[in-house]
């Protein structure tokens, strides 16, 4: 595991590790003080498979003003031990040894060792500079649509997207995810997947454009999220993912054979940080630490005769 | 349409550890999704797409269960709920003070994959006492996501597809679509139930079941639901068939290990016996010990060829396990050592927790004979099973036919008429059982309630015990004459 591995050496060498992506600041007191208050209130037994109906509910109501859809907080959504969980369990619920998956390269590594461990085949559809070579901004970064269209055909099973993108940190913009839905539009029986975890980092001027809210991308795409990316708690393993009915329950089947349920504490606290962070600024504030998170290192790295590739959100950034 | 396999079915094979119903201090809440400043929500797309179909490994694992079932029975009907597998109590303060107190150490970030190291270590500590052996918490320690994680990564690590995987029936369900999943097929022995309400398992039987295929065994010690606690000899005689048999593999999932009650009873570890070590994989949890069934806190515990293949899993199955619980239990376990439990403060927290249970144990005894059941031993776990034969069925229950119950059985009609008339909710036991005919004549009842629940089931259950005595004498169709007996003084002692 290449992050394991960077994170052993950073602290042999005593290096500042900017390899694996989890936040070095506290958890937001108002985040870590509900799991205090969750665990007094005697959230400890058992939570439900696919999530507690407070914590779907809440996902549901959070959510369905952003898709512009009504979204059931009990048929449309299925909680998973983090992020990483929801891709398991994607692929535990939908995909048989032999089916074909594309994603976007460079991708995030979970998806082909997942697609490995499953016996699926993953094909990658490259990122690609624009004419000039490497850009100032990964917004400049294209992804070629009849690339993308050639590579998927009637006997693909899935899509993945990923925006903002681990590893560029390009935010896909409106007109590239309606010219990507124009392609599935083709494809009634692919399922998309759209990994939306780093949703609350994107930067002033850019626009987090959900794929399932496309005209007619709704039926066939499940979005997955991150209480770890958004709420800086990368440790808790509270992830989710929203879908149509047919999806979700496939899904919440494979959940509840591969693992009871999230740690009933944290799905708690995770609900009651929705509904605070709501009212209290924090989704404004995320962004913009972030943003300035982000021009101090690409400073720095520029400095240092590197030349980045600024991102438009995430975590990440590359430089050549 | 089609029918497609997971299409509307809710969530199916949900089991014993995975309760259907809410905890009492948890309630449904259907929120109403009101329109917002960004104006009217539409509703989901309908028809736009061909439904999805599912992967392959999962069909067959959508149908309705005895969970669902009973789940919503349990919330229709208010009944005094013995169905549920976790406590109806708080966790011990010990065990929330350490939570409190991992919290404060800002544990919030992504930990090891394979273990966060306090809890390893811990493990690693009292692995190496349990199985007699220096155990290293690196290579040989997996936590996973509870123990039915352990067991799914278990199977999924160490069983191919075509394999077959033997159990001991009655057997906890959750098994069956673990093994399914892992593309591998269940094979059930049965055990025997003698008139002394002891289950044995005979080893001509299991030998017999064993093919080519056999590739895992799973023994469950102290036993769900029958609350064997298997002995010394027992598993001696098992590891005998495990040595004859050189590419078996042996799960031991030990959840209930620390709430052996019964007089005389311990709980062996199968993997200290001989040459059993590196043919066994542990599992275990902090959920039952410590009362903290939604911490998700589960091992597995091996040697390394077995438990290698189990940590390559973790990155993608979860990356890793709640870090802020790990770190609890840490601190949780070591302070479960220290001898200032029980009601006079100088035992360690185990041995309160099994007195705790022995007591708990003996009311429900006393409960279910009121009613005409006759309890079974019960030696481990916080399961008894009950014989249900002497108790009349109203035929209108018979006859009923349910989604999960489409042939309804004697015991599961049961079920259903005391939860809905008398206000006590048992499972039925022949859910446990794959090979056909089931037997449908016992009950599983749980007794990790508090003494007001085992109370209340007593009074509820005397009541019906009564009411069915004088009805059995009215109406000529009386039931065995231990019914309107007293309950038997013995069955209370047998228990132990």
């Amino acid at each position: 595991n290449v992050f394991a591995q960077c994170t052993q050496l950073a602290v042999k060498a005593g290096a500042v590790n900017l390899g694996q992506g989890f936040p070095s600041w506290p958890t937001p007191q108002f985040v870590s003080d509900l799991a205090q208050e969750k665990i007094a209130q005697g959230f400890n037994q058992y939570s439900r498979p696919g999530g507690h109906p407070d914590f779907v509910n809440t996902v549901a109501k959070f959510y369905s003003p952003r898709f512009g859809i009504q979204i059931d907080g009990m048929t449309n959504v299925c909680a998973t031990a983090g992020a990483t969980g929801a891709l398991f369990t994607i692929f535990s619920a939908l995909c048989d040894a032999g089916d074909e998956v594309v994603c976007i390269d460079p991708a995030y590594d979970a998806y082909k060792k997942m697609a490995k461990l499953e016996g699926v085949h993953m094909k990658g559809v490259p990122l690609k500079f624009p004419p000039g070579g490497p850009p100032h901004s990964a917004q400049e970064l294209v992804l070629d649509m009849a690339e993308l269209d050639a590579a998927i055909t009637p006997t693909t099973r899935m899509l993945i997207l990923n925006t903002p993108h681990n590893p560029t940190g390009k935010v896909f913009s409106r007109v590239e995810y309606e010219a990507v839905a124009e392609i599935v539009r083709k494809h009634p029986q692919l399922i998309v997947i759209a990994d939306d975890v780093y949703e609350m980092t994107v930067s002033s001027g850019l626009e987090h454009v959900r794929f399932a809210s496309l005209p007619g991308m709704w039926g066939q795409t499940i979005s997955v999220f991150s209480a770890g990316k958004t709420f800086s708690c990368t440790g808790w393993r509270i992830g989710y993912m929203i879908a149509p009915e047919d999806l979700t329950a496939h899904l919440l089947k494979a959940q509840s054979i591969t693992a009871h349920s999230n740690a009933a504490p944290m799905e708690q606290a995770i609900a009651g940080a929705f509904d605070l962070a709501e009212s209290n600024g924090y989704f404004d504030e995320l962004p913009k630490l972030m943003e300035a998170k982000r021009n101090i290192v690409a400073n720095a790295l520029s400095r240092a005769g590197l030349r980045p590739m600024v991102s438009g959100g995430g975590y990440f950034f590359m430089c050549d | 349409a089609s029918s497609d396999q997971g299409h509307r079915r809710g969530m199916g094979a949900c089991a014993q550890r995975k309760c259907a119903t809410m905890p009492r201090l948890l309630s449904i809440a259907l929120l109403t999704i009101a329109s917002t400043r960004v104006g009217c929500l539409s509703s989901p797309a309908r028809g736009t797409s061909a439904t999805h179909h599912g992967a392959k490994r999962l069909s067959g694992a959508d149908k309705p269960t005895v969970w669902s079932e009973f789940g919503a029975l349990a919330r229709e009907t208010g009944a005094v709920n013995l169905g549920q597998g976790f406590p109806d109590w708080e966790p011990p303060q010990f065990v929330l003070d350490s939570a409190m107190e991992a919290l404060g150490r800002n544990c919030h970030q992504y930990t090891r994959t394979a273990g966060h190291p306090s809890l390893v270590e811990v493990l690693a500590e009292r692995y190496s006492q349990h199985l007699e052996r220096r155990v290293c918490g690196e290579s040989e320690v997996a936590v996973t996501v509870g123990a039915s994680q352990a067991l799914f990564l278990t199977l999924q690590a160490l069983v191919n597809p075509g394999d077959e995987v033997v159990l001991m029936e009655p057997a906890f369900d959750l098994y069956y679509g673990q093994i399914r999943v892992a593309g591998a097929t269940s094979v059930g022995v049965p055990m025997s139930l003698g008139v002394d309400g002891e289950w044995t398992l005979d080893t001509d039987a299991l030998r017999a079941a064993l093919t080519p295929q056999s590739r895992v065994l799973i023994l469950n010690s102290p036993h769900n639901p029958t609350g064997k606690v298997f002995s010394l000899e027992e598993m001696e005689a098992l590891a005998e068939v495990v040595r004859d048999h050189p590419s078996l593999i042996v799960i031991s999932d030990e959840v209930y290990k620390y709430t052996v009650h019964g007089a005389g009873a311990s709980h062996h570890h199968f993997a200290t016996l001989d040459g059993m070590f590196e043919r066994t994989v542990t599992v275990s949890s902090a959920g039952k010990t410590f009362s903290v069934t939604g911490w998700q806190v589960g091992w597995a515990v091996g040697p390394r060829h077995l438990i290698t293949p189990i940590h390559s899993f973790l990155p993608y199955a979860q990356f890793c396990v709640a870090a802020p619980m790990q770190e609890a239990l840490a601190i949780a376990l070591r302070r479960a050592d220290e001898p200032t439990f029980g009601p006079e403060a100088n035992v360690d927290y185990y041995t309160a927790l099994r007195a705790d249970y022995a007591r708990k144990r003996d009311a429900l005894s006393v409960a279910l004979s009121a009613a005409g059941i006759r309890p079974l031993p019960c030696k481990g776990g916080f399961f008894m099973m009950g014989d249900v034969s002497a108790l009349e069925v109203p035929a209108e229950y018979l006859a009923d036919t349910t989604p999960a119950a489409p042939v309804m059985p004697r015991d599961w009609a049961l079920c259903r008429y005391l939860a809905k008339e008398h206000g006590v909710l048992l499972i039925p036991a022949s859910p446990f059982f794959s090979a056909k005919p089931t037997r449908e004549d016992l009950v599983r009842v749980a007794f990790c309630k508090k003494e007001e629940t085992l109370a209340k089931a007593l009074s509820r259950l005397t009541a019906f015990g009564a009411a069915s005595s004088v009805a059995g004498r009215s109406d000529g169709h009386a039931a065995s004459s231990d019914v309107t007996a007293p309950p038997v003084a013995g069955m209370a002692a047998a228990a132990e």
